[in-house]
């Protein structure tokens, strides 16, 4: 198998790498990668990872200048904009990548389940990858948060009252948990460190079992296998070709949110008042915003509680061994269902002027 | 011989019984209202330095009912939270009037069924260079990020003269702009080259 070593030209490269894993065993991270592994689609998933790269490193040089406490917190991203050194670029670069970020999570979660690569051995990489997706939004809404702006404001009040019902359950996103430090604070501490902490570990158990168990075969090769024929080829190119293809798409997409921050930048909203609501939620949480308007603040809970609930079944209720899309219709159906409907919602609530949630339910 | 008495007496005894009738119903409500205080607020002092301290009692408001309290000016809002009135519908709290507020005129406004409004007049504290963060809601009804400190840690600001707030793309000059765009151009040719290339490189195929 081809190591990082081995695509590295001339002998000084290779001494270097011989000596690098002697010493560190890093080739030991490396496993069969069939050819298909670099198509773009399924490759999302390393894209997404480069994504997270460049936000960890983005969100290091925010942090610098960033100040957490209500009074001062958009006043801090004010001066990130107009005066930091790159401020405004790098917010942006952060920000579209964030963006970017969430579209490759969502393509990789639906590649995953129209090749029914969720199917044993995979259920647990599964349910990990949903943890994934958990910290992903979670990483969205208090960076929304952060801004403290009308939006951030809202997006606060609404977290608040999640806190009221969830009940004893909700004790940390109350404000009451920790009556000395404000709230703004503690959602900062969860978009810095809980949840890239979480995200990391859950990043470390997906890949490991991504090593584990390979990259899954193309649906028609397991089914063939699955039918009596050949076991699908594990191999075809190479650890390292997989992860400079990977790299190759994260630089691109570096490249590309640096230009789009060149031109468009991160939105910062007016001061908060409070007691009103005009500002709708990021567009990855827009979905949720007609069922809020419908059916009051408990959808806002109910409805991803269910939604995740229900992806996490997936691999349990979808036995067959066959995986592809032509001999798993329901399942696809279902998909194509879900992914109409959460798009009917999304341009709905585009349409639709901002409503008053947490006033009413008050 | 006895006379049928008149009967414009009694009429206009009961004409004039039914005139001071509905004299008296018609101002019952004048009546009922005497002696029950209109809902108001008062601001002790009227003026305050910014930093310092303002007493405002609310009266004549409905009894163990909650108000929101705010001050309000210009584009700032305060929420100082709520309070409960008693049995008698009164109350009083303590405002702590943030140290960074710029001075003017201001609205200490009591919400509740309705808004009673009480005007504050904010003379600026003297900041001698501090970093002056903005006004934001620190509590409140909806959102309480609950109590925080007034000023804190060194917020880079302009102090004296506040420049527009800069919320959009930076002005750059064509240099800076050209350097900035060339090298997303060139992160992304290199990506590109590395994906093209990704199989091509030495060794890459092996299985």
């Amino acid at each position: 198998m081809a190591t990082a070593g081995s695509v590295l030209r001339g002998a000084w490269g290779h001494r270097a790498w011989t000596a690098v894993d002697e010493r560190l065993g890093l080739s030991g991270l490396a496993y069969p990668v069939p050819k298909h592994a670099n198509r773009i689609g399924y490759i999302l998933g390393g894209i997404t990872f480069f994504g997270m790269l460049i936000l960890f490193g983005t969100g290091i040089w925010l942090a610098q200048f960033y100040h957490p406490v209500p009074e001062a917190a958009r006043q801090s991203i004010a001066y990130i904009i107009g005066d930091a050194p790159l401020g405004d670029v790098i917010r942006g670069v952060h920000y579209w990548t964030a963006n970017v970020v969430m579209v490759t999570v969502l393509l990789h979660l639906a590649r995953v389940y129209w090749t029914g690569a969720y199917k044993r051995p995979r259920e647990a990489n599964w349910l990990i990858g949903l943890g994934l997706l958990a910290t992903t939004l979670g990483l969205l809404f208090t960076g929304t948060v952060l801004k403290w702006d009308q939006e951030g404001y809202e997006a606060l009040g609404h977290n608040l009252e999640m806190a009221n019902l969830l009940g004893v359950f909700g004790f940390w996103f109350s404000a009451d948990f920790a009556v000395e430090f404000p709230i703004l604070g503690r959602l900062y501490m969860a978009h810095v460190v809980i949840l890239p902490t979480a995200g990391t570990l859950l990043l470390i158990g997906h890949f490991l079992l991504v090593k584990r168990h390979g990259i899954s075969a193309l649906p028609a090769d397991a089914d063939r296998a699955v039918d009596g024929g050949p076991a699908p080829a594990t191999g075809g190119s190479s650890f390292a070709a997989h992860l400079v293809r990977m790299a190759g798409f994260g630089l691109i997409l570096l490249g590309a949110a640096l230009a789009i921050s060149l031109v468009l930048s991160a939105p910062l909203g007016p001061r908060p008042v409070p007691g009103i609501e005009e500002t709708k939620p990021p567009w990855m949480f827009l979905p949720l915003y007609p069922l809020e308007d419908w059916f009051g603040l408990a959808a806002l809970l109910w409805a991803p509680v269910a939604g995740f609930a229900a992806l996490a079944l997936v691999p349990f209720g979808d036995r067959s061994p066959y995986r592809s899309p032509r001999r798993r219709p329901i399942w696809i159906a279902l998909g194509m269902l879900v992914v109409s409907l959460l798009g009917a919602l999304l341009v709905y609530a585009m349409l639709t002027v901002p409503q008053a949630h947490i006033r009413d339910a008050m | 011989m006895l006379r049928a008495r008149p009967t414009v007496v009694p009429i206009a005894l009961l004409a004039a019984l039914a005139a001071a009738a509905t004299l008296l119903l018609s101002t019952l409500p004048v009546l009922g209202h005497e002696g029950e205080e209109e809902p108001a607020i008062a601001l002790e002092p009227a003026s305050v330095t910014a930093g310092g301290s303002v007493l405002v009692a609310g009266t004549g408001l409905v009894p163990d009912t909650d108000r929101v309290l705010v001050l309000a000016g210009g584009n700032i809002t305060v929420d100082f939270g709520t309070v409960r009135t008693d049995a008698e519908g009164m109350f009083r709290a303590e405002l702590a009037i943030p140290a960074h507020l710029p001075g003017g005129l201001y609205e200490i406004r009591c919400i509740g069924d309705e808004t009673l409004v009480a005007e504050l007049k904010v003379m600026p504290a003297a900041m001698g260079g501090m970093p002056t963060p903005e006004p934001s809601p620190t509590s409140g009804a909806a959102p309480s990020p609950g109590p925080t400190p007034a000023t804190g840690g060194a917020v880079p600001s302009a102090a004296p003269t506040p420049k527009p707030e800069a919320t959009g793309l930076r002005p750059r000059s064509t240099t800076e702009l050209g350097v900035l765009a060339g090298l997303a151009l060139l992160l992304a040719l290199a990506g590109a080259v590395l994906v093209v290339r990704a199989e091509r490189l030495r060794g890459a195929t092996a299985g």
